[in-house]
């Protein structure tokens, strides 16, 4: 964490001691004034500002507990003997991960899965484009007329992929917006880890105890509570029942990804070569072996191998990211919103998806 | 009071002498430890001497109670699907053994999906591929450096468009079923398995209470009510299949996919002394007809009816209906059990 979690023991007790001080002010002048209002205001406070360092002491320790002592390790050994434990690769996840690494890396395997859907989608893209634009010019009437000029007709038999360029348009521009919100993701993850949040508590303290701030008090620890304990909270149990690249199933993966890597075999080309690296033999591979379309990737080998199991992982990609991102954002927003009429305050973290 | 505690204790040994299930086996462990929370709570009641929090104590077991109810009711929901709906769906089916109403809608899904990926990959083998082939084609007529070029097969480029589009129209629909099914993937993973126990612990607590009731809706809405709700609909879909199929015949049912001549992709030279081009276009023949032709040909009704059936009723619009129940579901599972939640933001998202 940027801002240490230790350091807001002392600054939260810091802060009991300035509202201790307002109190005692308030105090001094109610008997001043001899105002018996601001005496009981004085009164009530002064066991609130107890109450709301109790909360803040006790919310410290969840989340210092959350952060550093709850491991990935344990949780796995958990899991009943029927459901297999998930296997992440991109990077993988340790034993010894804590509540906070182990969601970046879990939403890092997300990323990486929804970067091979969109490399997959750019690749088919880039080998369905070069398809369409191969022509032919077959010599009419028969070949040996050609020695006096190009007659005949011309036709580009592939110029179909256009249908198909298209869709991976499609599953391209939904793998982006899930690959942003993975990316979004890992960002507020990271953004609550550093520990801004981590000053609103004892700033809560302090405004729980001024005369019309208790609400705002309250819901900056609601707010705290929420997104340091119950959002990595459900990224974490996420972790261990979510791994897309599972649910897809090997076999789609593995044939999307040799189709990025290339998948003709000795001489051939592979489909990622379109579109994702150009090597220095390319006019020797494409166009000067063999007079047949059959040389390089074939459409259909393109379409059949690529297409169809990128419209399953992009399915994945979306709900994977946006939708049960969507979820969390629900989950915390109610349990902020509880946990705030609880404090003090209603806060509605639901406008953070549409900031989203 | 007593007597509340005893059903209880029977309700969680009962849970226990089944053939406990994953969620079975979470949703009693979560209970149970929300149980010790407010066993723990109540005792701290006495060494403070609040009877006010006391109170508190009471009332949240008595939730505890009602949470325990809610598992006997999934329990024997799931197993009402298990033992009697299956086995009549098997019957009128013939599904093996052992299916649930989530491997109904799976394998719905899935045969929904390879249906339309065979019309899709029919279609373009058979219209899009040479429609958009013969609209390139182009003739050329030079000699000694002077050259015509003749382009009567341009116009055929308007259909080959408008297939096309179709063609993303109909990939759409197959992305549409294809999240359909991953949902029902996710409800069985991880909806039921996970969110069902970690929403019925925190409904136990006054604080979480809200959360709880939704993530307990979420779960419930997404294996019990979205796979009936696909099987439901799948049931509608093939009784106006019945109307079509005995309007056009068991054998003409499907599609009636044309099929368009091209030249051939790996056509280098023409053994002929005539000018003649193979396919179903001459280019250097400048009229409409070809165009006018392959117009005819792809907006027959008997494809394009059909097609529209099988996509857009079968895959866009069922599948947005089950989406819309199951969400519906989920605001109204989330008043019963804990609070109501905006779910018009997954509406939106989905």
């Amino acid at each position: 964490m940027a801002i240490e979690l230790a350091a807001m023991y002392p600054l939260s007790v810091f802060a009991l001691g300035i509202t201790m001080i307002v109190i005692g002010l308030a105090y001094a002048l109610s008997q001043l004034l001899q105002n018996p209002a601001f005496l009981v205001w004085c009164k009530t406070e002064f066991f609130e500002v107890f109450v709301s360092l109790g909360i803040v002491l006790v919310t410290l320790f969840m989340i210092g507990f959350i952060t550093n002592d709850v491991k990935y390790g344990a949780f796995v050994s958990l899991l009943p003997s029927g459901i297999a434990a998930p296997s992440y690769s991109n990077p993988e996840i340790g034993d010894g991960d804590t509540v906070f690494n182990a969601s970046s890396k879990y939403l890092t395997n997300v990323a990486y899965f929804v970067h091979t859907s969109m490399e997959g989608s750019r690749a088919a893209y880039g080998a369905l484009e070069v398809h369409m634009r191969y022509r032919r010019m077959p010599c009419l009437p028969g070949i040996l007329m050609c020695i006096f000029g190009p007659s005949g007709f011309n036709f580009a038999p592939e110029s179909g992929g256009g249908a198909w360029i298209q869709a991976m348009n499609m599953t391209m521009y939904t793998d982006t917006a899930a690959y942003i919100t993975v990316l979004v993701q890992l960002a507020f993850l990271s953004f609550i880890q550093s520990g801004g949040f981590l000053l609103f508590l004892p700033l809560a303290i302090v405004f729980r105890s001024l005369p019309f701030m208790r609400q705002l008090g309250g819901g900056l620890m609601a707010m705290c509570i929420a997104l340091f304990i119950i959002y990595p909270s459900l990224l974490f149990l996420e972790s261990f029942f979510w791994d897309p690249s599972a649910m897809v199933g090997a076999s789609e993966i593995e044939s999307v990804e040799s189709a990025i890597s290339g998948m003709a075999g000795a001489g051939g080309a592979g489909v990622g070569m379109f579109s994702n690296s150009l090597p220095d033999d390319l006019d020797g591979n494409v166009w000067n072996e063999g007079t047949s379309l059959n040389d390089f990737v074939g459409y259909r080998e393109v379409v059949d191998n690529a297409v169809r199991p990128l419209l399953k992982i992009a399915a994945v990609s979306f709900l994977s990211s946006t939708f049960l991102f969507a979820l969390n954002i629900i989950a915390v927003s109610a349990s902020a919103r509880e946990l705030g009429r609880l404090f003090g305050q209603e806060v509605d973290l639901s406008r953070l998806m549409h900031i989203v | 009071m007593m007597k509340k505690f005893l059903l209880a204790l029977l309700l969680v040994s009962l849970s226990f002498a089944a053939e406990a299930e994953a969620w079975q086996v979470y949703s009693i462990t979560a209970v149970l430890a929300a149980f010790s929370v407010l066993v723990i709570f109540y005792m701290l009641t006495y060494a403070v001497d609040s009877p006010q929090a006391r109170g508190m104590a009471v009332s949240e077991m008595f939730q505890v109670l009602v949470t325990l109810v809610i598992i006997a009711v999934f329990v024997g929901a799931e197993g009402y699907s298990r033992d009697v709906l299956a086995p009549a769906f098997g019957e009128d089916f013939g599904a093996p053994e052992g299916y649930t109403h989530l491997d109904f809608a799976v394998n719905i899904t899935k045969s929904m999906i390879n249906y339309q990926w065979g019309q899709i990959t029919k279609l373009d083998g058979q219209v899009v591929r040479p429609l958009a082939n013969l609209a390139t084609v182009t003739g050329n007529c030079g000699f000694l450096g002077f050259s015509f070029t003749f382009n009567g097969c341009a116009g055929i480029a308007v259909p080959s468009g408008s297939m096309a589009l179709a063609m993303r129209v109909l990939v759409a629909c197959i992305l549409s079923l294809s999240s359909q099914l991953v949902l029902l993937m996710l409800a069985n993973d991880f909806f039921f398995p996970v969110l069902l126990p970690m929403g019925l612990f925190l409904r136990c607590f006054h604080v979480t209470r809200g959360t709880g009731g939704f993530l307990i809706a979420v779960a419930v809405a997404f294996y019990f009510v979205y796979p009936l709700g696909v099987i439901i609909t799948k049931g509608m879909l093939d009784q106006a299949e019945a109307g079509l199929v005995a309007a056009a015949g068991a054998d003409n049912y499907d599609p009636v996919i044309p099929s368009i001549d091209a030249p051939n992709a790996d056509l280098m030279s023409v053994e002929s002394l005539e000018w003649i081009v193979p396919g179903d276009c001459d280019p250097f023949d400048m009229s409409y007809e070809p165009t006018k032709t392959m117009i005819g040909k792809v907006m027959n009704p008997d494809l394009m009816d059909r097609m529209i059936f099988h996509f857009f009723i079968g895959g866009l619009f069922t599948s947005a209906l089950n989406l819309l129940i199951a969400l519906s579901s989920v605001r109204e599972l989330s008043r019963i059990f804990g609070t109501e939640v905006d779910v018009s933001a997954l509406a939106r998202v989905s």
